[in-house]
């Protein structure tokens, strides 16, 4: 009884550490990061889409990006 | 056998599973494994008896690259004395290795790590890092990142102590 116990305990300890779903990327695998199929705002017509809804829904509007030309007097 | 010492075995056989995991990373003394046995893409000079500088870069990766024009620098500087230079691309993308390496036209050997079997032996920390081997295999010194002139001078200062000892 006891052993099922603590095999339970065991099994369910690896299972949390196997199947969490966790993965460190290396050094040498952090160009998949920069890959541009990793980028969110890579469809055009779906980021303008989103930030309609968003806008919309939130009743505001030029909430995203940055302001200024660039120059950094504004 | 008893439960209790089955599950120490377990977790022996676990523990002893991550000893190369920690221990596995390439650091000064080791000798360099032979570099032929990790199904490198592209030609490997002969390192025997010859300085070399094993560098792993990738095309995405902008220090690496930067080190480019000094590492072509030493080389051709050094080269005829005995130092030579085994870039490893660790790029997973062949097209974006060959775009960089067909603009910079690099003289000295580069091989391409397909299967990054090489840099997951060597378990670099970050990128690029680089080792100085001597004559006889052994890594000397290891580069970790790339500070431009800083790191080129401390680097040809290496190189000429261990052509020096090579007595080329």
């Amino acid at each position: 009884m006891r052993f099922g116990k603590t095999l339970m305990v065991v099994g369910v300890g690896l299972a949390a550490l196997l199947l969490s779903g966790c993965e460190t990327v290396q050094p040498w695998e952090k160009g998949n990061l920069a890959d541009y199929t990793m980028r969110d705002d890579r469809d055009e017509l779906e980021s303008v889409m989103t930030a309609h809804v968003t806008f919309s829904r939130e009743a505001s509007t030029g909430g995203e990006g940055v302001g200024g030309g660039g120059c950094g007097c504004n | 056998m008893n439960t209790l010492y089955k599950i120490k075995a377990a977790f022996a056989v676990v523990a002893i599973g991550f000893v190369p995991v920690l221990f596995g990373e390439w650091k000064e003394g080791d000798v360099l494994p032979e570099l032929s046995g990790f199904g490198l893409q592209g030609d490997l000079p002969e390192l025997e008896g010859k300085v070399t500088y094993v560098d792993f870069w990738a095309s995405w990766c902008a220090p690496c690259k930067a080190a480019f024009p000094e590492i072509e620098r030493l080389y051709q500087k050094h080269g005829e004395k005995g130092f030579q230079v085994v870039a490893v691309s660790v790029d997973s993308s062949e097209k974006m290795m060959r775009r960089f390496l067909d603009r910079v036209k690099p003289s000295f050997a580069t091989v391409w790590d397909e299967e990054q079997q090489l840099v997951e032996t060597a378990e670099v920390g970050v990128m690029p890092t680089s080792f100085l081997v001597d004559g006889e295999g052994k890594i000397r010194s290891v580069h970790e990142g790339w500070g431009g002139k800083e790191t080129a001078v401390e680097l040809e200062a290496e190189i000429l102590e261990l052509l020096k000892e090579a007595g080329r």
